[in-house]
């Protein structure tokens, strides 16, 4: 026996340690050179970080997973936790669908029902995902009668532990045990006759373990010595007599745990992982069956003494998922769940934080290339792999991929580089629907390709500067970023042949411009052209792949990439982080999409939910010829795959299934004005007839929304070739024989509303038997097409407002958001304090932005929730007079629809308009848009608004909460997909804050955010024009004048196809008096946040980068309106390939002050995305 | 991995000796304090790691790491020889890593502190409180520290010698 080291200090180890370690550096395996630590700050809690040795990110690979979900199953609940196992059951699932929640990343789950814990429950690699407890886990058990408490003898029989709280006795010192002959052998713990071993204790009688009911009954009597322990005062005392021993020969109490765990731990997740791929195997949760278990609404508190079962079991589920702690502390619900402790005394935590979010959609949230097959697209392989929880996997297949990458902090959405935007669609799951991917947006074709025709511009824009969240990524390196492109010139579907690496591999020579591959410098943006010309033997119809990738340069590894994926080559496998697009060639003369009706590729017009209904029936939809000739189709062409888009802004589950549905399309044989309601009397000479199941998409709920139904034509035999040309218009005919199912849960689809001249589309539908009845509402639908005309990627043009307008005199201040292209990025705990320059009558708000997160604590949320309703104004007298610019309020009216009337009202103004903002009554508004409190109970039950005056602070320091708690959105019905999370406090020192939490799903239709000191229709307030409130932090409002803001507006659309020149005017308004000079500002990438302009007033921004073009007036009117923007577009139908082009604009001012300075000032940005109507 | 110190309700009475007994809150457990890992240890220790070592069980369903340790130093319990054997779920082998979430992880060379459970020989979770009761000194450092605490061995050997006195007996 070694004595204790007398200082606690033995220096000389020490020194041997440096040695050791040294020496066993060389035996470091090496890393694959693909598994490069992620550029900057990447998550850390992702697990790779938190394994000793660096590897790659530990998480499913969803190409095994049908529909991307992983299988779990649940264990026996053991009676003794005091919960019924249909309750635990439904917290765990309630736990995955907290994960699977989170968007955009893909992954889901699948309940595959019980695993007996006895052959499953262990963590262990069993094929099987089991989340249970240790009870039946092989442990020790201890069966009613046992008691824990203070000293109690039942029988003369009395065990007690000491401090350390195992069943030790002498030598150690330590506990003591009294009772009949118990003796401890020499390892100073209790033994059973399980682990009874030669030297050990010694089992002769009297006491028994397990008494006459169990089979493992034992006899636990005096060994040699004969000596018996005396009770310590005050120590805990267990009695009883029916202790069964589980299996590891080890008598515990709560303290040391069961199925050997630590007494605080409360579960444990195993997993079992590729350390090459990173992919994982299998993975098993064990909750400790010792403590005592609860079930509570999210942000409840516990009974005393008990652990919350949901909140550990989301945290569980997230290790489950690859994602490691995310710092040391407890879980609550301001903070992460994947913090790593628990305290049981604080309210429970059942939703993610916003850097739990950010780990899920790091790992779950691919990249796909989407060509067709035979095109190596496809993840999801045909060929069966191994088997989890009985659920048959599949062999990872070909598929191009490539992960996001997402930090902690801002920016998030790092790697997708491609292109203006960053953003993906949540439905890329699987690569299986070609050009699902709509927010393809990195290139650009200058023109048309003509096999053996001139070279044409292909523009790359490659963008690290500019995220979802307008910030920017300084990121540079030697060779870090690389390119590569195929194009396949003989349409054979694969991009193997020689010349078909066009960018990349140098084959074909065509130059490589503006330094790519090489480090990008700033600022951030590189466009690059490249002139690339189609053979002269090429032959329309064959796709492209673009692939941007980080350090591992896919085409400089053919074949040699290491480990990660076996796939990965050139343009087929998953690389780590980058993105890639697939676009089909555009040749002259061929285009390959077009929607219909073709006014329709930005906005619904309407929506119907009598297309894709819930009973039997026909949907017929007739289509002019016009949209067609529109395109571009001067010929036959040959129909092969139709979209029907969902309802713009609103998000879905799918999953719906219309079995046997017929789809015809065919040549009407009547005009679509004069459809008729009798089916048959409609039908020309109609195609093949298909016949398949249909089943529905999710939808994300962007604007605008994407395909609700993919139907596959030539998959189920229903191609149709259709000419324009001669006459007739476009008959499409769906047959539903018998109703979806489920029912339930089905969106409408977007449609078209106006008849004759606008849309030039009609709808037929009913029962089977007819007749149906006819409707202006025809369903906007993208057509894939072989043959003249069309788009290569048609897409919608909008614009977005950005930056801050300066100048106004307004005590007010908004953002207001379309939802076209852009995103609610108020969120994730991001706040703004306005604090009034004088409490008692103040003037004007100083804005801060800031980062306090929502406060679900009791004493802000009160007893709520008061309302779970739709459209419900709630009362609330704070006590306190709340003082803000403009006026004073005794009274709050709280609406479900996201705002607060700072006085007396009961509207509800589900509908929000600038005009109302700024002449009705002054209010706070968080998210003004037609929300419903009560859409996510069934989901999320704590959910609701819910208001509290906290008056613990005395007079002086009052406060009420406003909070709307995990609420829904009116037009997204089904419960759990949009679900938000804000709250406004408004102090009696008059301070006002605005808090965001999770805003998970906040899409669709126009919102505004902001405050507004109120104002009548005679004279309302003074509109500063809008501001972007996520980025142009701080600023102060003025005291309330007589000018608004310097604003600056186009006057239409950007949208592509109209007669040439192309023009876009600009219209700035309220220009200053005197203003001496005036210009607008036109360039390819924002600046955001706006940097101050020089010699002007504070909150006048530069929100554009560097002007590409400049159009200068002096002494202009008020208003000025320029045509500043004009492109030599023509009407060929890819517009001269400005599709989805990107330009921002902004306008200056320049005149003097009172002091006879000069000043500038500036309108908000404009961001412009061309596209089609 | 989650970890509390909090107590089971039904167990409300223990709770309330454990409170008294151990002297530190019991409700709130975000890492155990020093106190509270050195009262459930049953050994603590510094050691350097000569050995690590993992292989998959007879079932090749989990993979255990023995961690062999050379004793440089006991604050509490008794040992009989300079050396210790630790067995722990989780490890590598070959390709496959078996990850158990909280479950420290040994490197050789590495010079620990290390609380241990009193049936640590027995389980295949020894370390008190997971990763909270293993620390690591650096090389020439005599601190010891992990990603919620710095000791020196001498802050743990008073610690101890002041909760012996307490408890009104000493080693």
């Amino acid at each position: 026996m070694r004595a204790p080291h007398p200082t606690g200090n033995p220096h000389p180890v020490r020194h041997i340690a440096v040695v050791a370690t040294l020496l066993a550096m060389p035996a470091m395996a090496q890393q694959p050179r693909v598994l490069h630590a992620a550029p900057q700050n990447t998550t850390d809690y992702v697990l790779t970080r938190n394994l000793a040795t660096p590897g790659p990110t530990v998480h499913w690979d969803l190409r095994e997973f049908v529909d991307c979900k992983v299988p779990w199953s649940r264990g026996d609940v053991p009676g003794g936790i005091g919960l019924a196992a249909a309750a635990v059951n439904a917290e765990f699932a309630a736990a995955f669908a907290t994960w699977a929640g989170a968007a955009p990343a893909v992954i889901d789950f699948v309940d595959q029902g019980v695993a007996p814990v006895a052959t499953h429950g262990r963590l262990a690699l069993d094929g099987h995902n089991v989340l249970g407890f240790t009870a039946a886990g092989g442990d020790d058990r201890y069966a009613p009668g046992v008691v824990f408490g203070g000293p109690v003898a039942i029988g003369g029989l009395v065990i007690v532990p000491g401090a350390n709280g195992v069943l030790n006795t002498q030598p150690t010192g330590d506990d003591m045990i009294v009772g009949n002959n118990i003796i401890d052998g020499g390892n100073g713990v209790v033994d059973t006759l399980l682990n009874n071993q030669a030297g050990d204790d010694v089992y002769v009688g009297a006491l028994a373990l397990g008494g006459a009911v169990a089979a493992n009954a034992q006899i636990v009597s005096a060994g040699a010595n004969g000596r018996r322990d005396s009770v310590p005062g005050g120590d805990d005392v267990i009695a009883g007599v029916d202790i069964h021993d589980g299996g590891n020969g080890i008598v515990e109490t709560p303290l040391n745990g069961r199925g050997g765990f630590d007494a605080g731990t409360l579960a444990v997740t195993g997993l079992f992982f590729d350390n090459v791929s990173g992919a994982i195997l299998e993975a098993d949760i064990v909750f400790n069956d010792s403590v005592a278990w609860s079930i509570n609404a999210h942000a409840g508190v516990p009974a005393a003494g008990t652990n919350d079962l949901q909140s550990v079991a989301v945290h569980e589920i997230g290790h489950f998922l690859g994602i490691g702690h995310s710092g040391n502390g407890p879980s609550n619900p301001a903070g992460p769940i994947m913090q790593n402790s628990y305290d049981n005394t604080a309210a429970s935590n059942h939703v993610l934080h916003q850097i739990d979010v950010d780990a899920i959609n790091f790992l779950y949230t691919p990249d796909l290339g989407d060509a067709p097959p035979p095109y190596p697209s496809l993840v999801h392989g045909p060929i069966a792999g191994r088997r989890l929880n009985n659920l048959q996997l599949f062999v990872p297949g070909n598929g191009a991929g490539h992960l996001f990458g997402i930090t902690s902090t801002q920016p998030r959405y790092q790697y997708e580089w491609l292109g203006p935007r960053i953003d993906d669609s949540p439905l890329e799951c699987e690569a299986r629907i070609p050009n699902l991917d709509n927010f393809d947006d990195g290139v650009v074709f200058g023109a048309n390709f003509v096999p053996g025709g001139a070279a044409v511009q292909v523009t790359v824009t490659i963008n690290t500067a500019i995220d979802l969240q307008g910030n920017s990524h300084p990121y540079g390196g030697p060779a870090e970023l690389y390119l590569n492109a195929w194009f396949d010139w003989n349409n054979d579907g694969d991009w193997a042949d020689p010349g078909e690496h066009v960018i990349g591999a140098g084959i074909g020579g065509f130059p490589v411009v503006a330094g790519i591959p090489g480090p990008l410098a700033a600022p951030w943006v590189r466009v690059a052209n490249f002139m690339i010309a189609a053979p002269p033997g090429a032959i329309p119809g064959g796709y492209c792949r673009f692939r941007l990738d980080y350090r591992e340069d896919v085409a400089q590894l053919p074949g040699a990439v290491v480990g990660r994926d076996p796939w990965l080559n050139l343009d087929r496998g998953a690389a780590q982080y980058g993105e890639v697009e697939d676009y089909p060639i555009p040749y002259f003369g061929y285009g390959s999409r077009m929607t219909v009706p073709d006014t329709m590729n930005t906005f619904n017009a309407g929506t119907t939910t009598a297309i894709w209904r819930t009973t039997p029936g026909i949907v017929q939809l007739i289509y002019d010829t016009s949209h067609f000739t529109n395109a571009g189709v001067n010929g036959p062409i040959t129909i092969q795959r139709l979209r029907f888009r969902g309802a713009d802004g609103i998000r879905s589950a799918g999953g719906q299934v219309f079995s046997a549905a017929n789809v015809q399309l065919g040549n009407a044989a009547v005009d679509y004005s004069a459809m008729n309601t009798n089916y048959a009397a409609n039908r020309g000479a109609m195609g093949p007839l298909g016949t398949g199941n249909i089943t529905m998409l999710p939808t994300s709920g962007i604007w605008t929304n994407d395909p609700m139904v993919d139907i596959d034509l030539v998959a189920i035999g229903a191609a149709f070739t259709y000419d324009p040309t001669l006459g007739n218009d476009l008959l499409i005919e769906l047959t539903f024989p018998t109703a979806p199912v489920p029912a339930t849960g089905i969106i409408a689809s977007a449609s078209s509303a106006s008849p004759a001249t606008t849309h030039r589309a009609r709808r037929n539908s009913g029962t089977l038997s007819g007749p149906g009845a006819l409707s202006d509402f025809a369903a906007i639908v993208q057509l894939e097409f072989v043959g003249p005309g069309g788009y290569s990627a048609p897409q919608g043009s909008w614009i977005e407002w950005k930056g801050a307008a300066c100048g106004g005199e307004a005590q007010s201040f908004y953002q207001q958001w379309n939802f076209i292209g852009d995103g609610f990025d108020l969120r994730g705990g991001k706040s703004l304090t306005c604090i009034p320059d004088n409490p008692t009558s103040p003037t004007f708000y100083t804005v801060l932005g800031g980062n306090n997160p929502v406060d679900l604590s009791p004493a802000a949320l009160g007893p709520g929730p008061d309302s779970i309703g739709d459209d419900v104004t709630i009362a609330e007298i704070p006590g306190f007079v709340f003082n803000f610019p403009g006026g004073s309020a005794s009274q709050f009216s709280c609406c479900t629809n996201g705002f607060v009337w700072l006085g007396a009202n009961t509207s509800t103004d589900l509908s929000p308009t600038m005009a109302e903002f700024f002449n009705s009554m002054a209010r706070v508004c968080m998210v003004w848009k037609d929300l419903h409190a009560g859409r996510n109970t069934t989901t999320h039950p704590a959910s609701g608004m819910y208001v509290n005056t906290d008056v613990s602070g005395g007079v002086g320091n009052r406060v009420t909460y406003v909070t709307w708690l995990e609420v829904g959105e009116f037009n997204v019905s089904t419960p759990g997909v949009s679900v938000n999370t804000f709250q406004c406090a408004l102090f009696e020192n008059g301070n006002l804050e605005m808090r965001w939490g999770a805003m998970n799903g906040v899409q669709g239709s126009f919102a505004i955010t902001g405050f507004s000191r109120g104002g009548t229709l005679a004279v309302p307030a003074i509109d500063p024009g809008g501001r972007d409130l996520s980025h142009e932090t701080p600023f102060t409002t003025r005291p309330e004048g007589s000018r608004a803001g310097l604003t600056l507006t186009p006057s239409i659309r950007p949208a592509l196809g109209v007669p040439a020149p192309f023009v876009i005017n600009h219209t700035v308004a309220n220009v200053p008096v005197g203003t001496l000079l005036a210009a607008l500002l036109i360039d390819f990438a924002p600046q955001t946040p706006g940097v101050p302009l020089p010699l002007s007033q504070p909150g006048c921004l530069q929100s554009i980068l560097v002007p590409n073009s400049i159009d200068l007036i002096v002494s202009p009117p008020n208003p000025w309106t320029t045509a500043g923007l004009q492109l030599p577009l023509g009407t060929s139908p890819n517009a001269g390939g400005w599709m989805g082009a990107v330009l921002y604009a902004q306008a200056v001012t320049l005149g003097v002050d009172g002091s006879n300075n000069p000043m500038l000032q500036s309108t908000n940005a404009i961001k412009l995305v061309l596209g089609l109507l | 991995m989650f970890t509390s110190a909090a107590v089971p309700r039904a167990r409300a009475s223990l709770s309330v000796v454990l409170s008294i007994l151990l002297g530190a809150a019991t409700a709130v457990a975000q890492v155990p304090d020093l106190d509270a890992l050195i009262r459930r240890s049953g050994m603590i220790v510094e050691g350097s790691v000569v050995a690590v070592r993992s292989e998959w069980d007879a079932s090749r369903t989990q993979i255990h790491t023995h961690v062999s340790l050379r004793v440089l130093a006991l604050h509490k319990g008794e040992l009989t020889q300079p050396k210790l054997d630790l067995r722990l779920l989780g490890g590598t082998v070959g390709n496959i890593t078996m990850a158990v979430i909280g479950q420290p992880t040994f490197t050789p060379g590495e010079s620990v502190l290390l609380f241990l459970r009193p049936d640590y020989a027995q389980g295949e979770f020894p370390i008190v409180a997971l990763e909270h009761g293993k620390l690591a000194a650096a090389a020439g450092s005599d601190t010891y520290e992990n990603g919620t605490r710095r000791l020196t061995a001498a802050a743990v050997a008073e610690a101890n010698a002041r909760l012996m006195r307490r408890a009104g007996r000493g080693k």
